[in-house]
This record gives C-alpha cells, sequence and structure tokens, in this order.
C-alpha cells in the first residue's frame, strides 16, 4: 500500500520537474530552445503514461524488505548528517561516522569488535585524508 | 605517435604498477556481491580524474577488466554471483565448490577470464582503426542517430520496464541540461541557483547513481551476512584446468566470439553474453544433462564471454562514442571529462592515449593471470568472509570524499546525496540507475548534435535531412531493432510461460 503511495508520489514528482522544465525551455531563444523542450515534454508525458498505468498495476512489494527498514533509514539519515558534519570538519566527522556506522552494523558486539570497529574507522578515515588531502592535494574542510 | 612508442607508454613501471593495483581492485569489488563493476569504475573516477588521460583511462579499464573476472569469486563460492553477468558462474560453479573442486572451479574461472580478456581486447585493437575510419563519413546528423542508438541501450537495461527505463533516461538527459546551454551560453534550469551554472557535474552524479544509491540497496537487502567457505587443498587442479582448456579449445573459442560480439551490441552487456555462452556451450555438448552438476566447461563458457565482453564494449565506445553498456558509458564519461573525443580524433590527436590504452588493457588481461593465482583468489577468500554490511560506511566515505575532491566543495558532495538517495527512491519504483546515468553522460553529446543537424537542416531548408540520409537511415533502422528486440523477447517469454501454465491446468484437469 505504502509502496504504490510512494510510486505514485515519486511518479508526480517526475512529472512536475519536467513540466517546470518544459515551461523554462519556451524562454530560450530557437535554435537552444527545440532539444530540452522535446526531451522534458517526452519524458514527462512518459512519466504520465507510467502514472496511469499504475493505478491498473501497482507495485505490490513491501516498502522496506525483511524487517531492514531500520538500516536503510539509519543509512539515509546517516549520509545526510554525514554531509551535513563534513562540511564543518572533515576528518571528526568521518571518524565518527564510520565508527558509529560499524557498530550499528555489528550482528553482535563484543569489547573485542568495538575495539577493531574504532581501529578500521582511524585508519580508513586516515588513509582517505591521506590519499585525497596530502596526494591529490585536495582542501577538505 | 608511432606504436613502439605508444608500447612504451602503456610499459611504463609506474603505469604497470597503476594496471596491477587497478585490476586488483576491480576484481576484489566484483566479488563482492551487490557491489558491481560500475560501482568500482565510478568509485575511482574522482582519483584517476587529476591524472594523465592515459594513466586515468587504463585505471578504470583494468577495474573493468579485473570487476568482471572478480565476480565469479562469488558465484563460485557463494553461490551468489558478484555481478549479473557471472549469474551462469554459479550453476557449475557452486556444484564444483559443494563437490570440494572450488579451487579448480576457481582457477577455471581465471583461465577463462584470462583467455576471453585477451581476445576481447586483440580484436578491439584489429578493428577499432578501421571503424574509427569509417566514422569520418559521419555528419552531426549521423553522429546524433548514433547518440540515440546508444540510447536506446535503455531498452535493454530496464528489464522488462520499458517506459520507466525510457522515463529514466530522460530524467538523466534533463538533469544533464542544467546549467549553460551550449548554443547561446545563456543558464538554464538553474533556479537562481549560481552552483548550478557551471552544471551538474558528471563525477558526483555517477558516484551518487552508482555507489550511494547501490549501498543503500545492499542495506536494505537480506542475506547480507553469507561467508565463504574454506577453499580446501585440490592436487592438480591447475593443470586439469589448463588440460581442459586445450582439449575444449571449441567452447573458448565459440565464447570468446559470443562475448565480443554481444559486447559490441548496445546494452546487451555482460549479462545476456555469459548466458547466452554457457546455453550454447551445453547445446553443443554430446552429455549436456551434466551441465548444472559441476561442469567446468560451464564455468569456462560464462567466464570466457563475459570478459571477451569488456573488449568487445569498448569498440564501439572507441571508435563511434556508443558504449557498449554502463561500464563503457562511464569510461565514455571519463574519456569526455579529460577533454577528449571519441572516434578518428583519438587516432589523430597524435597523443597516442588510444593504441596505448589498448596495449595497457592488454597487459591487465594477461597480468590476471599471476595476480590472479598468487594474489586476488586468496584476498577475494578473505574479503568474502567480511560481512558486506561493514563495508557500506566505508563506500559511503570514499565517495563522499571522492564528490568533494573534483569539485572542491560540498556542492559535490550535495549533487552526490542527493541523486544517490532519489536513484535509490527511483529504483524502488522500477526506474533503474543505469538508464538515468546513460541519460546524464549521453544528453549534452546528443543535443550538439541535434542542435548542429537542426541548423543544418534550416540552412538546407528541410527537415527530412536529418533523417534522409544513407547512414542515417541505417542507424534509425538499428535503433528500431534496438528497441524492438528486447520487447520482443519479453514477449516471446511471456507466451513461453503463459503455454506452460496452460499445459499445467490440463495436466491437473
Amino acid at each position: 500500500m505504502m509502496m504504490a503511495a510512494l510510486e505514485k508520489v515519486l511518479l508526480v514528482v517526475v512529472i512536475v520537474f519536467c513540466a517546470v522544465l518544459a515551461v523554462q525551455s519556451m524562454g530560450i531563444r530557437a535554435p537552444a530552445q527545440t532539444f530540452p523542450l522535446v526531451v522534458t515534454g517526452l519524458t514527462g508525458a512518459m512519466a504520465a503514461y507510467a502514472l496511469a498505468r499504475s493505478a491498473f498495476q501497482p507495485i505490490t512489494a513491501p516498502i522496506f524488505g525483511q524487517g531492514r527498514g531500520h538500516y536503510l533509514l539509519a543509512g539515509v539519515a546517516g549520509l545526510v548528517g554525514y554531509v551535513l558534519a563534513m562540511s564543518v570538519s572533515y576528518l571528526a566527522a568521518t571518524l565518527v561516522f564510520l565508527f558509529a556506522g560499524y557498530l550499528y552494523l555489528m550482528p553482535e558486539r563484543s569489547i573485542r569488535s568495538v575495539a577493531v570497529a574504532a581501529c578500521v574507522a582511524l585508519a580508513a578515515t586516515a588513509f582517505t585524508w591521506l590519499c585525497f588531502s596530502y596526494w591529490l592535494g585536495v582542501n577538505l574542510p | 605517435m608511432p606504436l613502439l612508442e605508444s608500447i612504451a607508454a602503456a610499459m611504463d613501471p609506474m603505469v604497470l604498477l597503476l594496471i596491477a593495483l587497478a585490476t586488483v581492485f576491480g576484481a576484489i569489488i566484483g566479488a563482492l556481491p551487490g557491489f558491481s563493476s560500475v560501482m568500482a569504475i565510478s568509485l575511482l573516477l574522482p582519483v584517476v580524474y587529476p591524472m594523465e588521460p592515459l594513466m586515468g583511462l587504463l585505471v578504470l579499464g583494468s577495474i573493468y577488466m579485473g570487476a568482471m573476472y572478480g565476480d565469479a569469486n562469488a558465484a563460485i563460492l557463494l553461490n551468489i554471483p558478484g555481478t549479473a553477468s557471472s549469474l551462469p558462474t554459479t550453476f557449475d560453479g557452486f556444484p564444483m565448490t559443494l563437490q570440494g573442486r572450488a579451487r579448480e572451479a576457481l582457477l577455471a574461472a581465471l583461465a577463462g577470464s584470462v583467455f576471453g580478456g585477451i581476445t576481447g581486447v586483440l580484436v578491439l585493437l584489429l578493428t577499432f582503426g578501421a571503424l574509427a575510419e569509417f566514422s569520418l563519413r559521419f555528419g552531426p546528423q549521423e553522429y546524433f542517430w548514433l547518440t540515440i542508438l546508444g540510447l536506446t541501450t535503455i531498452a535493454a537495461l530496464s528489464e522488462g520496464n520499458l517506459i520507466r527505463g525510457l522515463v529514466g533516461g530522460g530524467l538523466g538527459i534533463a538533469i544533464s541540461l542544467i546549467g549553460l546551454d551550449p548554443y547561446w551560453g545563456t543558464p538554464r534550469f538553474t533556479f537562481g541557483q549560481s552552483s548550478l551554472i557551471a552544471g551538474v557535474h558528471l563525477i558526483p552524479a555517477l558516484l551518487g547513481l552508482f555507489c550511494v544509491a547501490q549501498v543503500l540497496s545492499s542495506l536494505a537487502a537480506p542475506d547480507g551476512d553469507r561467508r565463504a567457505p574454506e577453499i580446501g587443498r585440490q592436487k592438480d587442479a591447475l593443470r586439469a584446468v589448463l588440460r581442459t582448456m586445450v582439449r575444449r579449445w571449441d567452447v573458448m573459442i565459440r565464447s570468446s566470439a559470443i562475448g565480443v560480439l554481444i559486447g559490441m551490441l548496445p546494452g546487451a552487456g555482460g549479462p545476456i553474453a555469459s548466458t547466452i555462452s554457457y546455453n550454447e556451450t551445453r547445446r553443443w555438448d554430446r552429455d549436456s544433462a551434466s551441465y548444472g552438476k559441476g561442469r567446468v566447461e560451464g564455468v569456462f563458457a560464462s567466464e570466457v564471454a563475459n570478459n571477451a565482453m569488456v573488449g568487445g564494449s569498448l569498440i564501439p565506445m572507441m571508435a563511434l562514442g556508443i558504449p557498449g553498456n554502463v561500464n563503457a558509458a562511464v569510461i565514455l564519461g571519463a574519456l569526455l571529462s579529460f577533454g577528449m573525443q571519441p572516434g578518428m580524433n583519438l587516432i589523430s590527436d597524435g597523443s597516442g592515449v588510444a593504441m596505448s590504452f589498448m596495449i595497457g588493457l592488454l597487459i591487465s588481461s594477461i597480468l590476471l593471470a599471476p595476480l590472479g593465482y598468487f594474489l586476488i583468489i586468496r584476498v577475494s577468500t578473505l574479503v568474502l568472509k567480511i560481512p558486506r554490511t561493514y563495508l557500506a560506511p566505508t563506500v559511503l566515505v570514499f565517495a563522499s570524499v571522492g564528490a568533494y575532491s573534483v569539485t572542491n566543495s560540498m556542492y559535490g558532495v550535495a549533487i552526490m546525496a542527493a541523486l544517490g538517495i532519489g536513484g535509490y527512491a527511483l529504483r524502488r519504483i522500477g526506474i533503474e540507475a543505469a538508464p538515468v546515468g546513460l541519460g546524464l553522460i549521453l544528453g549534452p553529446i546528443a543535443e550538439r548534435e541535434f542542435t548542429s543537424s537542426l541548423l543544418i537542416a534550416q540552412a538546407q531548408g528541410s527537415y527530412w535531412s536529418i533523417a534522409m540520409r544513407p547512414i542515417s537511415l541505417v542507424l534509425i533502422f538499428l535503433c528500431l531493432l534496438s528497441i524492438a528486440t528486447p520487447m520482443l523477447l519479453m514477449l516471446k517469454k511471456r507466451k513461453a510461460a503463459q503455454r506452460k501454465d496452460d499445459d499445467k491446468t490440463v495436466e491437473t484437469k
């Protein structure tokens, strides 16, 4: 039920996005106007067709399969949080994100496995910093 | 650049080291179930971005080659194909593991991949020049239809959901249009955001679509914690494999030919190549009933075709600019990011990059033999013992820092996260990442050629000139064929399933 609703919401988002771009395309001077107009028009039309078909054949799969929904939601939330924190301090954000991620995904926690997770998080953070900041000269936040 | 200089460039010790590292990296990522070859290539895009074009392309090509081999390890040891291409490898590979012949199966996959890889690259070396020369006859109209032919790959990638595949492709093209319009140079679709004037950077977008969305899928998928079994000692496994290879030369040649030919077709790719090759090998064998019960020829058939497809898929990509599959499309994206154009330009620009790249790929497929024997089989077995869910945070960090590095701002990371989360949501409703990615890569080329064709047509006073040229007509026919073939195959499959159901109903009555 929720999946069928999500399907429709996403298709409507695609249609609205294409409609907005198509309307904006009309303001572009020819000949650069034609291609965006054709692409966005056709894509919107096909999304509308898919939406119409979904009314008769909705997706029946559950929105989160086999009790793993919390992993997915934590993954999305963790990524968004990491992206926000990364803009403040790359090293701290990465270390915390990796360590928290390993701990969360661990099936069984013990002192040894937590220590291993901390070491791996530290090593991975150091490696990415070394690779990108030191070797490739990227100015990480 | 003469041939000898191209060979010397590809044999540079630094280049050789990078080829070896990239091949191992590709093989290991390919071995992880759920982590595809295209993800391995995308993940290293930011690292190769600042490199010299030859080094960058060779790293990506070697990852591609390694990943197409590495996927066999999970198929043989866990009965889970590392990528869809190695599905037929599970049919005989896993039964061999159950029979205590895991080592023989792993070596057969390695030998088959090396043979297939070398054959594919040799065909690429022999045909690229001629095909690129032929492309000189193409004008903007032909290039436009050629790009459309590349986009018809979407039909094959959509797996029975053509409309949603086309929506995904269109969405990818629409996203690629954000930024300055190439004709007038005025901003379009930027919604007043100055950061969008430069457009949606291809590399963060691909990282989002192919890495982040894939990681989220793997988090949501069950079966993440299966571990690889121990590989027992098996005396004379290598000798047995090599003996079978020589004895069944027909399997090797046929599978290579299938791999190269299927690889050249837009959208057909590895899964189709390995499946057709496996089916043909079984069909031509006198003892076809023994397949699926541990026949080493079954592993050969799948893996030879799988790796021969690498060279095959790069032929149209390098010569004409139409990728044979998504991996080739991402490499095409990298080629364009380096400011290079496919086709005759690659030969005539004097840099010799094309020839060195092909020679480097040949080296990569040869190096696969010792690397696989001494290193990859052992490392893959170890990696397959790590629960793959642990890899998710690490891959997300690599993708994020990679996206940051190519734009030098959080803008790239935001693009990656948005397309990753959006791409995963779209995937759940049947719009896969591959058509969106293909649209993103081919969209700007299609627009450029379409606008040029339109201007020529206006100057000539007839819009028919866009289509009514001999090569254009052939390309339009191929486009229609490319869209119709998967549809016809799907109809045939449905009819066969219906017939089976009808037979069952009659039997129960």
